[in-house]
C-alpha cells in the first residue's frame, strides 16, 4: 500500500462514517428555529435575518438533510487537512507517509480534545460554526501562515467570501483572525489583492458576527474568573498527552537508544504563540452568548495544531510511533463506532416521533414519549424540545398540529402555561388574515402577533391586542390580561427576557424596553390558583420565587388593564 | 549574589510563607467537619488521654483515619492550630524537595527558586487549594497524612542516593522509624498501597546493595502494620452506615466500569490544567531561548529522566488505587499531585540551570505565587469575621431557640474556599443542639443551595430487660436531642452505648432501641396508624433500617432508590410524602444499576419530601429527598 492509498482509505473511511451520522442526525435546537423561521417567512427576508455564516450554514444545513450528509463530511476533511496544514506550515504530501501519519494523528487528536465532540461535528447548528465555519478559518490563514503566493487576480474575491465565512461563523475565531491577518499583512513585504480581499472579508465577518444578537456577557465571565479553568480541562488534555508522550521518549532513548532514529529536533517555534490563541479563543468563548462546552471546539482545534509538529519528533521512536498510531486508531474507532450507534439510536427515535405526528389528526395534540437521552453527553445534543414554545411553534408551523406534549416530564422540560389568546381588534381585515389559533405560550404568542403584523398590508395602521381569555383571578377586578398590543402598529409588551434561576431561586423577568412597565404600578402573581405577594420588582425587572411546579401567572396592571409579563409552569 | 545574602534572602522568604501560614491558621474559620471536633471539646479537656481517648474511639467505631485524630489536636486550643498547622504547611516544600532531589535544599537562590516552584505548582496543581491547605479537617486528613507519608520515604531516598549523613546510624532510630511508617499507614487509604511499594523497593535495593539498615525494617515494618490496620478497622465497617462494607473494591471496579476509571484520570488532570499549561509555557520558553541563542538544549540528565518517570508512575499509581476506592473525590487528588510537582520540578531544575527562559520560569511563578497569597489572605480574612459574627449570634440566642443566622456571602464553593457549610440541615441541627443548645439554624434566606430542614422529628423508644418503665428508660443517659438524619442518630446511640451506662443499666440490658419519626404529614390508610421506624436496634440484629437515597434516573427525574438488602421482606406497600399530601406509589425495579428498587418522586414544591415503606403492622422512613 502506498502512502497516497492509505491517506484516500483513511479520509474515505472517515467522510463515510461522518455521512452515515449526518444522514441519521435529526433536527434539534436551533435546527427548529431555522425550520419555523422558513415556515413562517418569505425567503425576501432571509439575508435580513441571516448574515452571518453560522446563520446561513445552519439554516441550509436544517433544510437539507442530503445537505449535510454530503457536505459536512467534505469540509470536516478539508478541516483535518487544513488544520495539518497550518502545523506543517506547507502543503500536506499525501506521498508522504510522514505526512498521512500526521493527518491521522490529527483527526485522533480532534477527537480527543473536543469536548462534545458530538454537539460540535454532528448537531447541525453545531457544524455551521465547528465544521464550517473552522474549515474556512484554517482555509483563510493557510495562505498566510504557510507563505502561498497566489497569483490569480481573483484570489481577491475568493479569500474574500472565504474571509468572511470564517470570520462570521464564531466571536472567538474572528478576533483571532482579524488580529493575525491584520498583523501578518502588516509585517508581509508583498501586499497583494488576495491580502486585501481576505483582510476585509475578515473584518466584514467580524462586524457582522459581532452585532448578531444575542451580545457578549461579560458581567457573568468577571464573577466566575476561575471558571476559565474549564477551557484547559476540555482542551488540554493534549498537553498532557504530549507531556507524557515527550517523557516517555526520554525514558525510551536513555534506556533503549537503538530505538531512537535520527531525526531534528521538534519544530515548537510556533507552539507558544498558538498556546496564546487557544487561551484568547477560549476566554471569548466562555464569555460569547449561550456558550456551552461545543463552543470549545475552536480552543480544542488550537491546540491540536500547537501540538501536531511534535508528533514527528515524538514518532521517531519506534514504539512511540506504534502508541502513538494506537491511540489515534483507538480513540476514531471507538469514537466513530459510538456514535454510528447513537445517531441511529435518535434517528429511530425521531422517526418515532415523526409516525406519531401523522398520527395526529391535524389541529390535534401530538404526544410522545421522551427523548432517550435527555442529558447533552460527548456524543449528542440531549432532550429536545424541552421548552414549551419550542414545541408548540414546531407543531404549528411544521406539522400544523395544536401543540405537542410529552408523555412523562424529563430533566429541563417545561410544561405549556395553557393560555388561551384571542386576538382583538376592530380591523375586519386582519382579523380575517389572523391565525384561527394563537399559541398558548406567551412567548410564541408575541413573536407570531410581531410576524402577524409584519404581514399585513398596512402595518403601520394596524390597532389590535392580544388577550389573555382564561385568566379568572378576582384581584383582577374585570380588567383584560394582554399579551402584547400594537397601536398604529407600535407594539408594545413584545419582548420579555427570562434570566437564570438565582442562588436565591428566583427567577427574573426583564420587560424591555423597561419603561414600558413603568405606566403599570400593580403587580399581581399567581401560583396554580393562589395569589402570592412575593414578587421582587425594579422598574421593568421582576423577581419571582420558585417554589412550586404550578403554573406562575405574573401581570403588570393600571386602573384599566392588565399585561402578562409572563406565565409559566417550571419543574423545580 | 554572595552566600551570606543568598541565605538572608532564602530565610526571609521561608519566614514569609511562615508568616502567611500563620494568618491563614489565624483567620481559619470553624467550618463543617470542625463543628465535631468543637463537641468533643466541648465535653472533654484537652489532654494526650482525650486524645488517646478520641482516636481509640473513633478507630473502632467511626474515621479511623489518624488524620481525624490531628484535626482534633488543631480544634482544640486555637494555639496549637497555629503553631503546628503551618510548620507541617511549610514541611511540605523541603520533604517535596528532598523526594525530587534526593537531598534537602540549600540556602541558595537557586534552590528558593526550586522551592518557590514546587510551592506555586502545588497550588496551581492541586484541586481547590484553598481548601486543601485552609480547612481544617482537609488538611490533616490529606496534607497532613501525606507529608508524613513523604517524609517517611525521604530516609530512604536520601540513603539510596548515598546522600544520608551517618552509613551506620544507631539501631535506635528503628524505633521512631516504625512509629513514623505506622503513623504513615494509618494517613489514607488510597495513598497507602503505593507507599508500601515504594517503601518495599527501596527496602529491596537497600538489600542489594548490602546497604539495608535497621531503620529501614523499623520503617517498612511501621507501615506495613499500619496500613492494614487502617484498612481493615472496625471503624471502617460502621461509618457512613456501613457504606464501605457494601461498596467493595470489586464491586466499584465493576459499577465504575472501563468509563469511570478513565474518567478520574481526566479529572485529575484536568484539575492540575493551569500546573500542565505552565509546564508547558515553561519548556517552550526555554527551547525558545536555545533557538534564538543558536544553541541545541541538552539533553535531560538520566537521573532526572529516571526520577521524574518513577514519581509520575507513582503518582499514577495512587489514582489508580483511586479507582477502587468508593470516594474518588478531588481532594484526594493532592497526594498524586505533590508527586506529579516533585517530577516537574525535577524537569525544572534542569531549565533553570540554563539561562534560556529562566526568568521568565520564575517571574511567572513569583506573580502566580503572589496571586494566590493574596487570594487566599483576602478570602478567609473575610471569611472570618463572617464565621466570628455566626458563631457571636449563634451564642446569643437564647437556649432551646432556633437562631436565625444569614448565609455567608461567600457561600459558594471555590478554588480558595469551602463555601457556606450550612447548607446542610443536619449540620445545623447538630451545631444547634451539640455546640450551642439550641433547637435548630435556620438560614435567614431561602437559597438554592442550602437543605430546608424536614418537618418531622424524632423519637427513641427504649426497652430493657428486665423492664424498666418508660420514663425510667428514657431517664438513662438522656438525649438532649435526636438527630433528625439516620445516619446521626445511629452515630449517636453507637457513642451512647460504648460510652454510657444506656447498654446496661443497674443489671438491666437494653434489648431494643428504636427510633420513630414523628409529625410526618402522613395520613395512614390503615387504622389504626402505624408508627414509622427510622431505626430499630437489637443486640443480636443489630441495627435495621431502610438505606434509601436520591437517585436521578435516565430522564433525570427525581426518585429514591433502595438498596434491596434493606428493604423489609415483609414490605406491602410504599407512599411519598410530597407537599403535604401523602401519595400511594409502587416501587419500581431499573436497569440502570443493581443497588435496588426505585420510587418516584414529585417534586411538585420546595421542600423535604419523604418515602415511607410499610409493613402490615409498622412503616419505614425509607429515604428523603430534597429540594
Amino acid at each position: 500500500m502506498t502512502a497516497r492509498q492509505c491517506a484516500v482509505g483513511y479520509l474515505a473511511a472517515t467522510a463515510l462514517a461522518f455521512a452515515y451520522v449526518a444522514f441519521h442526525t435529526p433536527p434539534q435546537g436551533e435546527d427548529w428555529l431555522h425550520l419555523v423561521w422558513g415556515a413562517k417567512n418569505p425567503a425576501s427576508r432571509f439575508l435580513i435575518d441571516h448574515y452571518t455564516a453560522t446563520d446561513i450554514i445552519g439554516y441550509a444545513l436544517a433544510h437539507s438533510t442530503a445537505l449535510h450528509t454530503i457536505a459536512t463530511p467534505l469540509f470536516a476533511t478539508a478541516l483535518v487537512i487544513g488544520a495539518t496544514t497550518l502545523a506543517l506550515r506547507r502543503r500536506v504530501d499525501l506521498a508522504s507517509w510522514d505526512d498521512v501519519g500526521l493527518i491521522i494523528v490529527c483527526g485522533g487528536l480532534l477527537w480527543l480534545a473536543t469536548a462534545r465532540l458530538g454537539v460540535a461535528w454532528f448537531h447541525r447548528p453545531g457544524a455551521a460554526a465547528s465544521i464550517y465555519g473552522l474549515a474556512f478559518a484554517v482555509w483563510a490563514i493557510a495562505p498566510l501562515y504557510c507563505n502561498w503566493r497566489l497569483a490569480w487576480r481573483g484570489y481577491a474575491l475568493v479569500m474574500a467570501v472565504v474571509g468572511f465565512v470564517a470570520a462570521s461563523a464564531a466571536r472567538p475565531v474572528a478576533i483571532v483572525l482579524v488580529i493575525y491577518a491584520a498583523l501578518a499583512i502588516q509585517r508581509s513585504r508583498q501586499r497583494t489583492g488576495w491580502m486585501v480581499g481576505l483582510l476585509i472579508g475578515l473584518v466584514g465577518g467580524a462586524l457582522a458576527v459581532f452585532l448578531d444578537r444575542p451580545g457578549m456577557d461579560l458581567a457573568g465571565f468577571s464573577e466566575q474568573i476561575e471558571g476559565a479553568i474549564n477551557i484547559g480541562r476540555e482542551t488540554a488534555e493534549i498537553i498532557s498527552l504530549v507531556l507524557v508522550l515527550t517523557m516517555a521518549r526520554l525514558v525510551i532513548v536513555e534506556l533503549r537508544p537503538r530505538f531512537a532514529a535520527d531525526c531534528a529536533p521538534p519544530d515548537t517555534s510556533r507552539a507558544l504563540w498558538w498556546l496564546l490563541v487557544w487561551f484568547v479563543v477560549g476566554i471569548v468563548a466562555i464569555i460569547s452568548p449561550r456558550f456551552t462546552e461545543a463552543g470549545f471546539a475552536p480552543p480544542a482545534l488550537v491546540m491540536t495544531i500547537a501540538a501536531l509538529p511534535i508528533f514527528p519528533w515524538l514518532m521517531a521512536v519506534r514504539p512511540l510511533r506504534v502508541l502513538v498510531l494506537a491511540i489515534v486508531v483507538v480513540a476514531q474507532l471507538i469514537g466513530w463506532t459510538l456514535s454510528i450507534a447513537r445517531y441511529r439510536e435518535l434517528a429511530d427515535e425521531y422517526a418515532g416521533w415523526l409516525t406519531a405526528i401523522d398520527n395526529t389528526p391535524v389541529g390535534g395534540i401530538v404526544k410522545l414519549a421522551p427523548p432517550r437521552h435527555v442529558d447533552a453527553d460527548f456524543f449528542s445534543f440531549g432532550g429536545d424540545w424541552a421548552e414549551p414554545a419550542a414545541r408548540q411553534n414546531a407543531a404549528r408551523w411544521l406539522f400544523d398540529r395544536g401543540d405537542i406534549v410529552f408523555t412523562a416530564a424529563f430533566k429541563g422540560f417545561e410544561a405549556s402555561p395553557e393560555l388561551a389568546i384571542v386576538l382583538e381588534t376592530a380591523d375586519r381585515e386582519a382579523l380575517a388574515r389572523a391565525p384561527a389559533r394563537w399559541p398558548s405560550v406567551a412567548s410564541a404568542a408575541r413573536a407570531d402577533f410581531d410576524d402577524f403584523i409584519d404581514t399585513l398590508p398596512e402595518p403601520d395602521r394596524f390597532d389590535g391586542r392580544l388577550r389573555v381569555t382564561n385568566l379568572t383571578f378576582a384581584a383582577l377586578a374585570g380588567r383584560p390580561v394582554y399579551v402584547a398590543t400594537s397601536e398604529r402598529g407600535e407594539l408594545a409588551w413584545h419582548r420579555v427576557r427570562r434570566k437564570r434561576i438565582n442562588d436565591d431561586y428566583q427567577i427574573t423577568l426583564e420587560v424591555r424596553p423597561d419603561d414600558l412597565a413603568a405606566p403599570f404600578p400593580e403587580t399581581h402573581l399567581w401560583v396554580g390558583d393562589r395569589e402570592v405577594a412575593e414578587v421582587i420588582r425594579d422598574g421593568g425587572s421582576f423577581r419571582v420565587p420558585l417554589r412550586s411546579t404550578a403554573r406562575y401567572v405574573l401581570v403588570a396592571c393600571d386602573a384599566a388593564r392588565c399585561f402578562l409579563v409572563d406565565a409559566f409552569r417550571r419543574q423545580l | 549574589m554572595f552566600a551570606r545574602r543568598q541565605r538572608a534572602v532564602f530565610a526571609g522568604s521561608l519566614i514569609g510563607l511562615w508568616l502567611v501560614f500563620v494568618i491563614q491558621a489565624i483567620n481559619t474559620p470553624v467550618l463543617l467537619d470542625d463543628w465535631y471536633q468543637l463537641t468533643y471539646w466541648r465535653h472533654h479537656d484537652f489532654s494526650l488521654a482525650s486524645l488517646w481517648e478520641y482516636g481509640r474511639y473513633n478507630y473502632f467505631n467511626y474515621n479511623p483515619r489518624i488524620g481525624d485524630v490531628f484535626l482534633a489536636m488543631i480544634n482544640g486550643p486555637p494555639i496549637v492550630h497555629i503553631i503546628v498547622t503551618p510548620l507541617v504547611q511549610l514541611a511540605v516544600l523541603p520533604i517535596t524537595f528532598a523526594i525530587a532531589f534526593a537531598r534537602w535544599p540549600r540556602p541558595t537562590l537557586a534552590d528558593l527558586w526550586l522551592l518557590l516552584l514546587i510551592q506555586t505548582l502545588l497550588w496551581l496543581v492541586i484541586p481547590f487549594p484553598g481548601v486543601i491547605y485552609f480547612y481544617r479537617p482537609f488538611a490533616t486528613n490529606y496534607l497532613w497524612g501525606f507529608t508524613i507519608t513523604c517524609a517517611l520515604a525521604v530516609p530512604y531516598r536520601l540513603a539510596l542516593a548515598g546522600n544520608a549523613a551517618p552509613s551506620r546510624p544507631s539501631a535506635l532510630w528503628a524505633v521512631p522509624m516504625m512509629v513514623l511508617g505506622w503513623t504513615a499507614g494509618m494517613c489514607n487509604e488510597h495513598t497507602g498501597p503505593a507507599a508500601m511499594l515504594a517503601i518495599a523497593i527501596f527496602v529491596w535495593i537497600a538489600h542489594r546493595r548490602r546497604q539495608l539498615r535497621a531503620w529501614m525494617v523499623g520503617g517498612a515494618l511501621g507501615l506495613f502494620i499500619g496500613y492494614p490496620m487502617l484498612f481493615l478497622a472496625p471503624g471502617q465497617s460502621v461509618r457512613y452506615a456501613g457504606l464501605a462494607v457494601r461498596n467493595t473494591p470489586t464491586v466499584l471496579l465493576k459499577t465504575r466500569g472501563l468509563d469511570g476509571c478513565f474518567e478520574i484520570v481526566l479529572d485529575f488532570l484536568g484539575n492540575a490544567t493551569f500546573g500542565i499549561v505552565f509546564v508547558a509555557v515553561a519548556i517552550l520558553f526555554s527551547l525558545r531561548g536555545y533557538r534564538r541563542a543558536g544553541e541545541r538544549p541538552p539533553a535531560l540528565p538520566r537521573q532526572a529522566v529516571i526520577t521524574a518517570t518513577i514519581l509520575l508512575m507513582t503518582a499514577g499509581a495512587i489514582l489508580v488505587t483511586l479507582f477502587a476506592s468508593p470516594t474518588a473525590a478531588e481532594r484526594m487528588f493532592y497526594a498524586p499531585g505533590v508527586l506529579m510537582v516533585g517530577a516537574i520540578v525535577v524537569v525544572f531544575a534542569h531549565l533553570l540551570a540554563a539561562p534560556h527562559g529562566r526568568r521568565m520560569i520564575i517571574v511567572t511563578a513569583a506573580v502566580i505565587f503572589a496571586f494566590h497569597v493574596v487570594r487566599f489572605v483576602e478570602t478567609y480574612w473575610s471569611v472570618k469575621q463572617e464565621n466570628d459574627d455566626r458563631i457571636a449570634l449563634l451564642r446569643a440566642t437564647p437556649k432551646g431557640e432556633i437562631a436565625h443566622v444569614p448565609p455567608y456571602s461567600a457561600h459558594k464553593r471555590t478554588r480558595a474556599h469551602w463555601g457556606d457549610d450550612f447548607r446542610y440541615a443536619s449540620l445545623r441541627e447538630y451545631v444547634a443542639n451539640e455546640v450551642f443548645d439550641l433547637r435548630d439554624i435556620a438560614i435567614t434566606r431561602e437559597t438554592r443551595w442550602s437543605q430546608p430542614a424536614p418537618t418531622d422529628h424524632y423519637i427513641a423508644t427504649r426497652i430493657y430487660d428486665p423492664p424498666l418503665p418508660a420514663e425510667a428508660a428514657a431517664a438513662v443517659a438522656p438525649l438532649p436531642y435526636i438527630p433528625t438524619y439516620w445516619e446521626w442518630t445511629m452515630v449517636q446511640f453507637r457513642r451512647q452505648l460504648l460510652t454510657t451506662e444506656l447498654g446496661d443499666y443497674q443489671g438491666h440490658k437494653l434489648v431494643r432501641y428504636t427510633i420513630s419519626a414523628v409529625g410526618l404529614p402522613f395520613v395512614d390508610p390503615h387504622q389504626p396508624a402505624r408508627p414509622v421506624l427510622v431505626v430499630d436496634w437489637t443486640p443480636r440484629d443489630s441495627f435495621q433500617f431502610v438505606d434509601g437515597r436520591p437517585f436521578d434516573d435516565k430522564l433525570g427525574r427525581p426518585h429514591i432508590q433502595i438498596w434491596h438488602k434493606s428493604l423489609p421482606a415483609a414490605a406491602t406497600e410504599a407512599y411519598a410524602l410530597d407537599c403535604g399530601t401523602t401519595r400511594p406509589i409502587a416501587l419500581l425495579d431499573t436497569d440502570e444499576n443493581d443497588i435496588g428498587p426505585i420510587a418516584p418522586i414529585d417534586l411538585a414544591c420546595r421542600g423535604v419530601h419523604t418515602l415511607l415503606v410499610c409493613e402490615p403492622t409498622r412503616c419505614w422512613l425509607a429515604g428523603r429527598y430534597w429540594k
